[in-house]
């Protein structure tokens, strides 16, 4: 006998993943979307009036998010107006592919639809940048560069909010990855469902407590239109530990998801544990955890052929650098060494290697081979403590006009 | 991390190679240039001597920083047979020898909770494991105390401050008799076997476990239930301080897995250096900057005894609870990556836990409550989610089902809280996720669970009438 809707006097077609009961379509739908309302709506997610950009991918859960948007500013007049916002990381095979489903959605949807690229912000498609760097540490590039990306196509629509596809599972796999990777900063923020708010554009997460299985139930129910092949790029991803990990709790406990953003929400920091603060990087003028955000030291790595610069610990690249420069430099015979590659710097580094920093700057090269790499160089921006000052001082100012910088400056401007 | 030696006595031909490559035999300790014996970390090798003065210090450095333990204070040592407890012990009697370089100035007891009817089985084994932990004990020369695991369904809940206050009735209400503690003494008798545990009350208890539908839910009951066992004991004996044994690699598990089951706001009092969230008894863990392997070693370097109790779990499938699959996960990662346990540990090291103070406790395993959340909350998302994927009129089946839910508390006091749904209120978000998955009668709860649910409730009713009680009904319904 099938099972009856716990709801009507339908048939079931589902167990719900998140609850265990079972429901016909029409009531899961609604369930579905008034779930998603309620959360907005506590959360006071909008005000009437926003102009809001929804981030993409041709993924079933933007676009299910893209969907819901739609239906829910309709039934219940939020007033707002609804943007699609895509980013072109410039992966051939996968996201060339992937865009062709939102365009085909802007038009099932009647949204507007922006693309902007890697190349054009950055000058690097990912592709490129996989030829450099290889299969490994290729998500670290690709995520930190989505993140300014979706904040630079948003604000130059004029959006006054951004909105992602972010799901249950995808929170319980992110506070899973910040507690294997130490990151307490990130295990704090990453389970709120706005973040980025004073200055910039909040960024809120909608499907917060939507499991992932609900939303691929809802677009295959809704057969809404969407692109469903993993990124060929990111199979050795450290985030694939974490992501079996949680579907497999899933599969011994269905509420673990849920348990595990219980979890994250209920954490609390210790008082005295230091937290990097959040600041506006000084190249490019986004909102950065360090002195210079990821993106422009991971661009600066590509631009110089180096691109392990922003990987790991950004001193000991740069130490490597400067070993490799020198090298040359006394091949060439055009300096005395210049630098030394022992531990003692006479500048005052010495304080830093207490704090574990290990930097081995000389500033004594008037030309400056380092160029930009001496302002982060000492410890690699990751806030061991204690040395902030000693790196100021030390820090002389760029003369060189590089590259990155001129790469920069262009994509400022638009 | 390997003994050298190992491989030498079994006369392979093959040298331990490190994973850098180059051949361990040939590195000297890194402290003193002795050959070395074993590698810990990725590739520093220790002498056997050296290597002990790391464990000791490790060990006596987790006591020393937390400054806790008082000069001359007694403490009571949980001591379960197994590698991590039995390493504690030989780091303890270390430290009191005469030869200890500083004598550790605490007094141990040890305390062993039987937990052999978990598995269902009684054997000849079982028994004679039993009688080697007993040896052990009592060879250590520490007064030795052993209990079981049964034990705690009689243990009745001390009052809380509040209601303590009020009723100025008997001073130590956790004490119906003292018989379910027996004192080992000090002369070995060899043949004298301990007791199986009471066949009836062994029977309740595995009822009691099978109840939990669930692997994941069981083995958190039973941590719990063994925990205020440990509490109870510790009162009753008179002492403030319990010393338990677990590994960083054990604790790297346990905040995982107490992430997983909603016990976020638990894991700095899980697995901290303390925990003070039960009145009056604080846990302390000596040994959480070591990990599985390092004790390991220690104990067979220095001929430790062990004694290897099945659990729950044991020989089952990685997927059969979280706690296992957990395990499965953190060992895989940290063979990758060898600094996983350490990260994982040092992450729950930066967390600030709940003000144990708070008088609004989970009536089981005593943390602050973490249920008081706001409405945009993964809890308000499932209790919404449920409203919107049940009926809102109640169907006559559901409305039976919710009847069975309750059933009336069966001493006789017409008391409605032990009926599920209340017993919840009073319970933390983990708690209520592991009673969730039991189907028994709530009369087969601990009376622990149910009497400490009571009287939060009748405190929190009480709260509500302020002001319209007069003052004569504090007796009520207090000890039970």
């Amino acid at each position: 006998m099938p099972r009856k809707c716990g709801n009507c006097t339908n048939n079931a077609v589902l167990k719900r993943p998140k609850t265990g009961d079972a429901l016909c379509k029409d009531c899961f739908y609604w369930a579905f979307e008034e779930e998603i309302h309620q959360t907005i709506v506590d959360a006071g997610l909008f005000s009437p009036g926003d102009t809001v950009a929804i981030g993409a991918s041709g993924g079933k859960d933007s676009t299910v998010l893209a969907h819901t948007m739609k239906v829910l500013n309709d039934r219940h007049d939020y007033g707002l107006k609804l943007i699609l916002l895509s980013v072109d990381e410039g992966i051939t095979g996968y996201r060339d592919d992937s865009l062709e489903t939102v365009k085909r959605n802007q038009q099932q949807y009647d949204l507007p639809l922006t693309i902007v690229s890697y190349e054009e912000l950055y000058g690097w498609t990912m592709d490129a940048i996989v030829e450099q760097i290889g299969l490994k540490n290729n998500c670290t590039f690709c995520g930190v560069f989505r993140r300014q990306a979706l904040d630079r196509g948003a604000m130059k629509l004029g959006a006054t909010k951004i909105v992602t596809g972010h799901n249950a599972d995808d929170i319980a796999e992110t506070v899973i990855m910040n507690v294997l990777r130490g990151d307490i900063a990130r295990l704090r923020r990453c389970t709120a469902i706005t973040t980025g708010a004073d200055g910039y554009l909040p960024r809120c997460k909608p499907f917060k407590y939507a499991y992932e299985k609900e939303i691929v139930m809802y677009a295959y129910f809704k057969q809404l239109d969407y692109f469903s092949t993993e990124c060929i790029y990111s199979p050795n991803a450290y985030r694939g530990y974490a992501r079996t990990y949680i579907k497999d709790l899933e599969k011994i406990r269905p509420s673990a998801i849920i348990d595990i953003i219980h979890s994250g929400e209920s954490l609390s920091v210790k008082k005295d544990v230091k937290m990097p603060q959040q600041t506006v990087c000084s190249v490019c003028k986004f909102v950065s955890s360090n002195e210079v955000c990821k993106a422009c030291v991971l661009l600066e790595g590509l631009n110089k052929g180096r691109p392990r610069l922003g990987i790991g610990k950004t001193h000991k690249e740069r130490r490597k650098w400067e070993e490799d420069l020198a090298e040359e430099a006394s091949r060439l015979s055009l300096h005395n060494t210049a630098v030394s590659g022992s531990s003692d710097c006479g500048q005052g580094c010495a304080r830093d290697e207490v704090n574990g920093c290990g930097s081995v700057f000389v500033g004594a090269d008037e030309d400056d081979v380092n160029g930009d790499g001496r302002r982060n160089g000492c410890c690699g921006g990751t806030g061991s403590g204690g040395c902030g000052t000693t790196q100021r001082e030390n820090r002389m100012p760029a003369q060189k006009v590089i590259t990155a910088r001129t790469t920069m400056r262009n994509l400022l401007d638009f | 991390m390997c003994n050298v030696e190992d491989q030498e006595r079994n006369g392979s031909e093959n040298l331990p190679v490190s994973s850098s490559g180059k051949s361990l035999t040939g590195s000297g300790c890194v402290k003193c240039g002795e050959p070395g014996v074993l590698v810990t970390r990725i590739h520093d090798s220790f002498c056997k001597s050296c290597f002990q003065v790391y464990v000791v210090h490790k060990f006596r450095s987790a006591i020393g920083k937390s400054k806790l333990i008082r000069d001359g204070e007694t403490v009571l040592v949980a001591f379960s047979g197994g590698g991590n407890s039995s390493a504690l012990l030989h780091l303890i009697q270390d430290g009191l020898s005469l030869r200890a370089h500083k004598r550790l100035r605490f007094t141990p007891t040890l305390l062993h909770i039987d937990e052999s009817c978990i598995s269902g089985v009684r054997s000849d084994e079982l028994r004679q494991k039993r009688e080697k932990i007993r040896q052990i004990m009592i060879k250590s020369g520490f007064p030795s105390y052993w209990t079981q695991l049964e034990q705690s369904l009689n243990i009745y809940p001390e009052l809380s401050s509040k209601s303590m206050s009020k009723s100025k009735s008997s001073e130590n209400p956790a004490s119906p008799n003292s018989l379910w503690l027996t004192d080992l003494g000090q002369e070995p008798a060899p043949n004298q076997v301990p007791d199986d545990p009471p066949l009836e009350e062994s029977r309740k208890l595995q009822d009691l476990i099978k109840s939990f539908k669930s692997s994941t839910a069981q083995e958190d009951f039973i941590h719990n239930l063994r925990n205020q066992l440990l509490v109870a004991a510790a009162q009753q004996l008179g002492f403030s301080k319990i010393l338990t044994a677990e590994s960083s690699t054990r604790l790297a598990v346990h905040i995982l897995s107490d992430i997983a089951q909603g016990r976020g706001s638990q894991v700095s009092l899980d697995t901290g250096i303390s925990d003070e969230r039960n009145p009056g008894v604080m846990f302390m863990r000596p040994v959480r900057e070591l990990n599985a392997k390092e004790l390991a070693m220690y104990n067979s370097l220095f001929g430790v005894d062990t004694v290897f109790m099945p659990t729950l779990t044991t020989k089952t499938s990685i997927a059969s609870s979280i706690e296992r699959l957990t395990e499965t996960f953190v060992t895989g990662l940290q063979a990758d990556y060898p600094s996983t346990v350490s990260n994982i540990v040092r992450t729950s090291g930066k967390l600030g836990g709940p003000d144990v103070k708070r008088t609004d406790k989970c009536s089981f395993c005593q943390s602050p409550l973490d249920t008081d959340v706001g409405k945009t909350s993964a809890l308000g998302a499932v209790l919404f989610s449920q409203h919107m994927s049940r009926p809102k009129m109640v169907d006559p089946k559901d409305n039976k089902e919710r009847v069975s839910d309750g059933p009336v508390y069966s001493n006789g006091t017409h008391t409605p809280i032990a009926s599920m749904p209340n017993l919840k209120e009073a319970l933390c978000y983990g708690c209520r996720l592991s009673l969730h998955e039991f189907d028994g009668d709530t009369s087969m709860l601990p009376t622990l669970i149910t009497k400490r649910a009571m009287w939060s409730i009748q405190e929190r009713q009480k709260d509500e009438l302020s002001g319209y009680l007069l003052e004569e009904d504090v007796e009520v319904n207090g000890v039970g």
